[in-house]
């Protein structure tokens, strides 16, 4: 069995078919990149796997649960969204615990915690700003760090990097990837930008039409054309060869 | 493309805009040192000590402030935790020029409704009279005209609820409160902690400077205070406007002070306001 | 029923309940003490009312008086703000617009009233007509300001880059697009003059009646019937403009 099981999923909204018999699977500490278009629906399946929306047929099972059946706290999936969401009456330090703190862990432990988390996001000389303070990639570091401490059974990020600067952007994807191989996150990351898709994940999925096609290899990837990975490599080759 | 040309429309806003305020309080203030009005005799001190030793002066202004405070806080208070209740509610389209009501009723008509209601002869004491609670008038208790306050607290505090509601509602949309409580719902947090540990704290500050404002203006509330208040020495506005209208001239020039007294006050509390920026600003 | 309906009848309720005790108030022959409702009505004191021409001169007066304020604010408003807009230290000179609301109405009207008197202008209707102007114009330039922000300005300089006059770009692209608040805010500054009662007392030097120094005047004799009547008429023009008004907010609605 493995860890995340979608099976059928549809949704519709009016006479829109969103999603249509979606299904996939995911092992534990693996990281599955979504690449689709703007409106291909895949806000619409995080929300889904998150428990926000519910699907008109289908379901969703972690660890062999329905995620539906367990309140949202518990269920252990975090959204990450592209806004950072920071809540902006709090400071680094106390966005960072805000998890913790609600779950009425002891102080000193969150006070531990947070240090800690600061120390892994580079922002211990930012624990006492506030969000307005930070820069959009500090503030993505920010809400990543406090998604972390609360230990998400599976991550979902939606596009987290896309309000970013290209500069602030490659650094957050490294930035990324050293912290989720640090934590052994699960994680399903959501991104229209087919570079993004190939350097974030360990097995990669293509959303069209409400459909989702996954491929266990970087190669099955590239193969298929509608992923377009081809052709981008065809296009570099050319301007290469022009060099 | 500049449609009206820039110096002309300064010029013009100085002149109909700023001119006659400044002019006002500048000859208010010379007339509250003698320099100025049909009894001066050379500048002097005196209207300023008068007006600072006179109790009745302090305790306008402490009730003014009480009041202005009172009705601000606690109907900017109430009209968070009405909205965070009765946000799905809010959400129709007719919500907001209901909210608006307040609005179509000119204070004078205000304070006549809130006395037809709250006099020992109102509304209300009829009620009681009907269940048997009182048995003459006089037993009511005084909610106008005494020194309590209560009919100028409840009458401005009723106005202000609806449209303090109306301009929650737009912060909570503005500051997308409905996002970050889905955010702290996906960290863990309860009902109980999203609405006290986000929700509130985020829509008090943003609520702040509108409660500022109405503060002000509710500082210098005059007609309902007029109508529903103690005579003597009753909320500020009111105890000028009867320092001025007196037979005794010399009262004037203290009531020119008092009336500094009164601008320089709002003036510092919204040049403090302005000059701190808000620390929870949007990211 | 639900809790969350509460809001609107309590809301509706109680504000048209105030509503409804003028109008019946209005009408009562007769209203003492405990009695709930009157015991008899009477139509005679609305007829009286309109057939009294000095009252009904005030009326029109009032109407006039505020829709002449009102109009002027705007027009003068809408120029200034459009003017100022484009400079960005301009902002700062709005801070001084906030100049009249640092005191009440009625304090304001006493820190100008020599003004009134030595230009023999206190006492008349173009005094008070100033006086109100002078309160509203500034509020009327901080209102439209906030339209005209970078992308009016896009429009009205593309508009001048395809050839159109200065006054052919305000006639054909900043009016129109500003015609909703500038419908919001002519009502807003209608009703700030319509209410005014502190300026219009001491203006007007106890020589002129608007509408609401009428109420005020029965409410000081205890006069409950007319007291009643005159400010249902007062509340009319408000009424009639809040069942007109569209349903979509505007910016307006937000005072910060």
């Amino acid at each position: 069995m493995a860890f995340l099981e979608v099976a059928s999923i549809t949704k519709q909204f009016g006479n829109q078919l969103v999603l249509d018999q979606l299904d996939f699977s995911l092992e534990k500490k693996q990281i599955l990149a979504v690449l689709g278009r703007s409106g291909c629906g895949k806000t619409t399946l995080l929300k889904i796997l998150a428990g926000l929306v519910s699907p008109d047929r289908g379901s969703v099972r972690v660890e062999g649960q329905p995620i539906q059946e367990r309140p949202l706290p518990e269920r252990g999936v975090l959204y990450l969204y592209q806004e950072a969401l920071l809540f902006p009456h709090l400071t680094v330090e106390e966005n960072l615990g805000y998890g913790l703190k609600v779950r009425k862990q002891p102080k000193p432990q969150i006070a531990l915690q947070t240090e800690r988390m600061l120390y892994d996001l580079e922002l211990s000389a930012h624990a006492r700003q506030l969000p307005s303070q930070l820069s959009g990639g500090q503030r993505q570091r920010v809400a990543l760090g406090r998604a972390l401490l609360v230990q998400p059974r599976l991550l979902l990020l939606d596009e987290p990097f896309g309000a970013l600067d290209p500069e602030t952007r490659s650094n957050m994807q490294l930035f990324f990837k050293k912290i989720a191989q640090q934590y052994q996150i699960t994680a399903i990351f959501v991104t229209h930008d087919l570079k993004e898709a190939v350097n974030m994940g360990q097995q990669w999925a293509l959303m069209e039409k409400g459909q989702l096609t996954h491929y266990q290899q970087l190669k099955d990837f590239s193969k298929d054309p509608k992923t377009g990975l081809q052709q981008e490599i065809a296009f570099w080759k050319k301007i290469d060869h022009q060099l | 493309m500049q449609l009206f040309n820039f110096t002309w429309s300064r010029a013009f806003f100085l002149l109909l805009g700023v001119l006659p305020s400044v002019a006002g309080l500048v000859y208010s203030f010379l007339y509250s040192i003698g320099g100025t009005g049909a009894l001066s005799t050379g500048w002097t001190g005196r209207y300023w000590l008068n007006l600072v030793e006179e109790k009745a002066f302090w305790i306008s202004l402490g009730l003014s402030t009480l009041i202005a405070l009172a009705v601000s806080l606690l109907s900017g208070w109430a009209s968070i935790q009405l909205v965070l209740r009765w946000k799905s509610q809010l959400e129709r389209p007719w919500s907001a020029p209901l909210l608006r009501l307040p609005m179509l009723f000119p204070p004078i008509v205000a304070a006549f409704i809130g006395y037809q209601w709250l006099s020992n002869s109102g509304l209300l004491a009829r009620l009681a009279f009907l269940f048997g609670w009182i048995k003459e008038p006089e037993a009511f208790p005084a909610l106008v005209n005494s020194s309590n306050q209560l009919g100028i607290f409840f009458t401005l505090f009723t106005l202000q609820l609806p449209l303090f509601c109306l301009f929650s509602w737009h912060q909570f949309k503005e500051a997308k409160v409905e996002q970050y409580l889905e955010q702290a719902a996906i960290l863990g947090a309860s009902k109980r902690q999203q609405h006290w540990t986000i929700a509130v704290p985020i829509l008090w500050s943003r609520m702040k400077p509108t409660m500022l404002l109405y503060g002000v203006f509710l500082f210098g509330a005059y007609e309902i205070p007029l109508v529903l208040g103690q005579p003597y020495p009753g909320m500020l506005s009111v105890f000028l406007h009867n320092k001025f209208s007196r037979f005794d001239l010399q009262e004037i020039p203290v009531a020119y002070a008092g009336t500094l007294v009164y601008a320089l006050l709002v003036f510092g509390v919204t040049l403090y306001f302005f000059k701190t920026p808000n620390r929870w600003a949007d990211e | 029923m639900k809790s969350s309906n509460l809001l609107s009848i309590g809301l509706v309720g109680g504000f048209l309940l105030a509503i409804l005790f003028l109008a019946v108030g209005s009408l009562a022959t007769e209203w003492r003490f405990p009695a709930l409702l009157p015991e008899r009505y009477t139509f005679e004191h609305w007829e009286a009312w309109f057939q009294k021409k000095a009252w009904m001169y005030y009326l029109v007066l009032s109407l006039l008086l505020s829709a002449a304020v009102s109009i002027t604010a705007v027009c003068l408003g809408l120029m200034t703000a459009s003017g100022l807009s484009r400079d960005k230290r301009s902002f700062l000179w709005l801070r001084l617009s906030y100049l009249p609301y640092g005191l009440s109405p009625v304090l304001y009207a006493y820190s100008m009233q020599f003004f009134y008197h030595i230009s023999g202008l206190a006492g008349t209707w173009l005094g008070v007509y100033l006086a109100q102007l002078i309160l509203v114009y500034p509020f009327a330039v901080v209102l439209f300001f906030t339209y005209f922000d970078s992308s009016m300005h896009h429009l009205e300089d593309q508009a001048g880059s395809l050839g159109a006059s200065r006054a052919v770009v305000f006639q054909s692209i900043t009016l129109p697009i500003l015609r909703r608040p500038v419908q919001t805010i002519l009502i807003q500054l209608f009703l700030v003059s319509w209410f005014d009662y502190g300026i219009t007392s001491v203006i007007g030097s106890g020589q002129l009646k608007t509408l609401t120094l009428i109420v005020y005047q029965y409410i000081g004799e205890s006069n409950l019937i007319y007291s009643s009547l005159a400010s249902c008429i007062l509340m009319a023009p408000p009424m009639i403009l809040w069942l007109l008004q569209p349903s979509r907010s505007t910016k307006q609605d937000i005072p910060v």
